[in-house]
């Protein structure tokens, strides 16, 4: 198995606010993981890989194969 | 078991059901404990479909034990007596509870029988109610506890043949001397008033005239004692003592407001040991008890009912008690000391009734009405009072009226000699500019400009006061900063709430770039409607959705957010985001929802249960505590809705003990998070100690990748940025003095629960060089001259041929 499809395999682990319970910190699929940030991103939330700030408008898998550690996700701050 | 009983009243079913379970429990005691809590809703839920009955019902928790007896009665007014007994176990116990007997017997009609019988035999030596003799009736098995009607009847026969018999102890004293004792009094408590009303004028008087103001209408008043009320003076003149309760003679002298004629009332009244009930929340003052009560109907005599509610352990014969009408309504009572005790309680309680009356005359000079009027201003005294009021909380009420006189004459000193700038930008700080021609503000890029005359004259106002505050170093640019909006929006609530012309509209424009047009139409029943860029919303939301759009930068996404919440709502769209939070009983607790599928369909969510709900009542109240209008009682009215759309008391239940832990674990794992990513950001938890707000804060510090150095001081509430800050001297991990940064929280407008911001703010500076684009002042300040960034920037300005 290349170590391209062990990345694809393995889990992604995003930490963010829900509403039913607060803080959580969960492992999701590669695919459950895609979708559930793009929906953040639509929901107009910030997005950090490692803690790099993720620029792009849409994140795919190129993005989360280069995690390793987390992906946080955060309000979208603008300046006053 | 003890013959002390406390004794309640239950209207409903939930009130009931609230009264058993008073306990505070945690999840894993309630989920431990579920077997009784279901016995608890099982003996409830099996009274709902009876008319009548009885329920005989322990609860044990640790070391005490609860024996409930619950009578439920046909009459509307009380349909649940619950007489409870107190009982102390020798081993401790976890949570409990046992239905001894039920039965659909109407116990209370057979008390009312069995002793109206009893009465009509032994006229002479028999006069209890049953209530007296209550506890009686339980009796001790060997399986715990059951009802005997024998044991009480027996009690009851042993108490007529032996006789005994109620009397009333007659004091020694006349009515004529008693008449000229409360006089006296009442004499003294008049002279000090007048005395006291002369004194504080004059120093009002010499004040004025020492601010050397010849436009200022100085108006004095005193609302020491309501005009249409008079003083009363009395005594406990007869107590008598029923097992646990004490009934007392009260003679009283209620005089008119001049003190010119009195009239003589004879009260009596009940009060038992150990029952709180509706009794005198009396505090002390010096050596005599003071509560303040308010009679039940204004126009008649109903204040003085309120000497009906003297507490138990306050009646004494030969006590005095005083009543004093205060203007509102208000009804002080002063209870004086035991003359058992105090031999000289008279002139004890004189003494301090001439500092409560110097007090309360102080308390009660108004100045309301003084003004400064001249052709341009006219400026009203209470707008300073109550600004004086908020800065100067331990400060006595004379004092503050005088530093609000003095403030007011001070202000228009200022203004009459300041221009007024119409039509050019007038510059309150760097950042902060108002044009009132144009009727727009700006900080920063955010601007707000709304074409409506009457506000703009309104925001004319506030800016001129933002402009004297400033300038006299009274106010910060931060705080300037900080409640611009809602100075705004406040202007903007009172313009929507008094509009009465039939249709008109009013242009927003936000942030140059978004326009709003409010549309307010009346309809044929002249209601207001209001609409939204054509989308028609309740008036409670308009001002919330509008602060939310001032977040936004783009037409488009404005008018999408606008029809989202058109078709949601806007009370469950917020209860589905981010969830209330209320303050209920003292504690935070967070309510948060799911929409279900159909029209009335909600969840509400608690940690990981979920409870079902119909219809939206609960969503819509937790909203009008969140925009302000209209708050309701908390502490009744989210129970008794809850207690409505569940459909078993079990899931009530659920609510009522998760509802707080919910509330804390939500918390303790939002600070979970902002340690985890303190930590993985390199940052460090420190104090700053913030000048405007005069008071340190909890704080993280950090080093963003430009290299800059960053605060985040936060409360429960807020969080500001500050950068480059100083360490304070003489204290260890503190800072002062950071440069404050502008950033808002685009979901800062809902509740703002947990440390979401913190984080957000946390990542967004470790990141600075990169995100600064979309936060302007953030890129303002770390492209100053002198980075490298700054260089670059530089030379780009250069190179533009503008």
């Amino acid at each position: 198995m290349s170590q391209e499809q062990k990345k694809e395999e393995s889990k992604i682990r995003i930490e963010r606010t829900i509403p039913s319970k607060g803080y959580e910190s969960e492992e999701y699929s590669m695919t459950d993981a895609i979708r559930i940030l793009n929906t953040e991103l639509e929901n107009k939330r910030t997005i950090f890989i490692d803690g790099q700030h993720f620029g792009g408008e849409i994140i795919q898998k190129d993005d989360l194969k280069k995690c390793k550690r987390e992906v946080s996700v955060t309000n979208q701050l603008i300046g006053g | 078991m003890k013959n002390e009983y406390e004794k309640f009243i239950c209207q409903s079913e939930q009130a009931l059901l609230d009264k058993l379970l008073a306990y505070k429990l945690d999840a894993q005691t309630v989920s431990n404990s579920e077997v009784a809590i279901k016995e608890i809703c099982l003996a409830i839920d099996s009274l709902k479909n009876t008319e009548t009955g009885y329920r005989l019902l322990g609860i044990t928790s640790n070391k005490k034990s609860l024996l409930h007896l619950i009578l439920k009665t046909p009459t509307k007014w009380s349909k649940f007596q619950i007489f409870t007994w107190e009982i102390e176990e020798k081993i401790e116990k976890g949570i409990q509870s046992t239905c001894f007997e039920s039965s659909s017997e109407d116990l209370e009609s057979w008390f009312e029988a069995y002793i109206t019988e009893l009465k009509s035999k032994n006229e002479e030596s028999f006069d209890y109610d049953w209530e007296d003799l209550i506890s009686y009736i339980i009796a001790d098995t060997l399986k715990g506890y059951s009802i005997s009607k024998k044991k009480f009847t027996d009690q009851c026969e042993f108490l007529a043949s032996a006789g005994r018999k109620r009397e009333l102890n007659i004091t020694a004293q006349s009515e004529g001397s008693l008449l000229k004792d409360l006089i006296s009094v009442s004499d003294l408590v008049f002279s000090k008033i007048d005395e006291n009303r002369k004194d504080i004028r004059r120093i009002i008087a010499d004040f004025a005239k020492n601010l050397d103001c010849e436009k200022l209408d100085l108006r004095v008043s005193h609302a020491c004692i309501n005009p249409d009320k008079g003083i009363c003076i009395g005594k406990i003149t007869r107590v008598i003592q029923n097992n646990n309760a004490r009934t007392y003679q009260l003679k009283v002298l209620q005089f008119n407001k001049e003190a010119t004629t009195v009239v003589e009332k004879t009260l009596v009244a009940t009060a038992k040991a150990g029952v709180i009930g509706d009794k005198l929340s009396l505090s002390n003052l010096a050596s005599i008890w003071i509560a303040e009560t308010r009679p039940h109907n204004y126009y008649e005599d109903s204040h003085l009912e309120n000497f009906n509610r003297i507490p138990y352990n306050h009646i004494d014969e030969g006590r005095y008690v005083v009543g004093i009408p205060r203007a509102g309504g208000t009804f002080d009572i002063i209870i004086g000391g035991d003359p058992r005790i105090d031999k000289d309680c008279k002139t004890t309680l004189c003494q301090t009734l001439e500092r409560y009356v110097e007090a309360l005359t102080k308390n009660l000079t108004k100045l309301s009405g003084t003004n400064i009027k001249d052709n341009k201003n006219t400026m009203r005294y209470e707008d300073y009072e109550s600004s004086v009021t908020k800065e100067s909380q331990d400060v006595k009420p004379l004092q503050i009226r005088l530093k609000a006189l003095k403030k007011m004459v001070d202000e228009y000193q200022y203004i009459i000699k300041k221009q007024e700038a119409v039509g050019a930008d007038i510059k309150i700080s760097d950042k902060v500019v108002y044009n009132h021609k144009e009727g727009k503000v700006s900080y920063n890029d955010f601007s707000i400009a709304i074409n409506d005359e009457m506000l703009k004259g309104r925001l004319f106002q506030t800016f001129e006061k933002y402009l004297v505050t400033y300038y006299r170093g009274e106010t910060t640019e931060e705080t300037i900063l900080n409640d611009i909006l809602d100075k705004i929006f406040e202007e903007l609530k009172g313009r929507v709430n008094s509009f009465s012309s039939e249709n008109t509209t009013i242009r927003i424009v936000l942030n140059d770039c978004i326009n709003i047009d409010l549309k307010i139409k009346t309809s044929k029943n002249k209601a207001k409607l209001l609409y939204l860029n054509g989308q028609r919303f309740n008036k409670n939301e308009v001002l919330t959705v509008l602060r939310e759009i001032t977040c936004y930068r783009n037409q488009d996404e404005a008018n999408r957010f606008i029809s989202n919440i058109g078709k949601l709502g806007l009370s469950v769209y917020i209860g589905i985001t981010t969830g209330y939070e209320a303050e209920i009983d003292g504690s935070k607790k967070l309510f948060r929802f799911k929409k279900l599928k159909g029209r009335s369909n909600y969840t509400l969510l608690l940690d990981t249960i979920e409870i079902g709900l119909k219809g939206k009542d609960l969503v819509n109240t937790l909203f009008a505590k969140f925009i302000g209008d209209n708050v309701p009682d908390f502490q009744r009215k989210i129970p008794k809705l809850i207690f409505e759309s569940v459909e078993s008391s079990a899931d009530y239940v659920k609510y009522k003990f998760l509802i707080d832990t919910a509330y804390e674990a939500f918390k303790t794992r939002s600070e979970e998070f902002l340690c985890k990513k303190v930590s993985d950001v390199g940052g460090e938890f420190c104090k700053y100690f913030n000048a405007s707000g005069k008071r340190l804060m909890n704080a993280v510090s950090l080093v963003g990748m430009s290299g800059r150095k960053y605060v985040i001081a936060y409360d429960a509430k807020n969080s500001y940025v500050f950068l480059d800050p100083q360490p304070k001297q003489g204290e260890k991990n503190t800072y002062e003095e950071g440069k404050y940064v502008c950033m808002i929280d685009q979901s800062n407008i809902k509740s703002n629960i947990g440390y979401d911001t913190v984080i957000s703010k946390l990542l967004a500076l470790k990141n600075d060089s990169v995100i600064a684009r979309n936060i302007y002042n953030l890129e303002e300040e770390i492209s100053e001259p002198g980075t490298e960034e700054g260089r670059e920037q530089d030379q780009d300005r250069e190179n533009d041929p503008e």
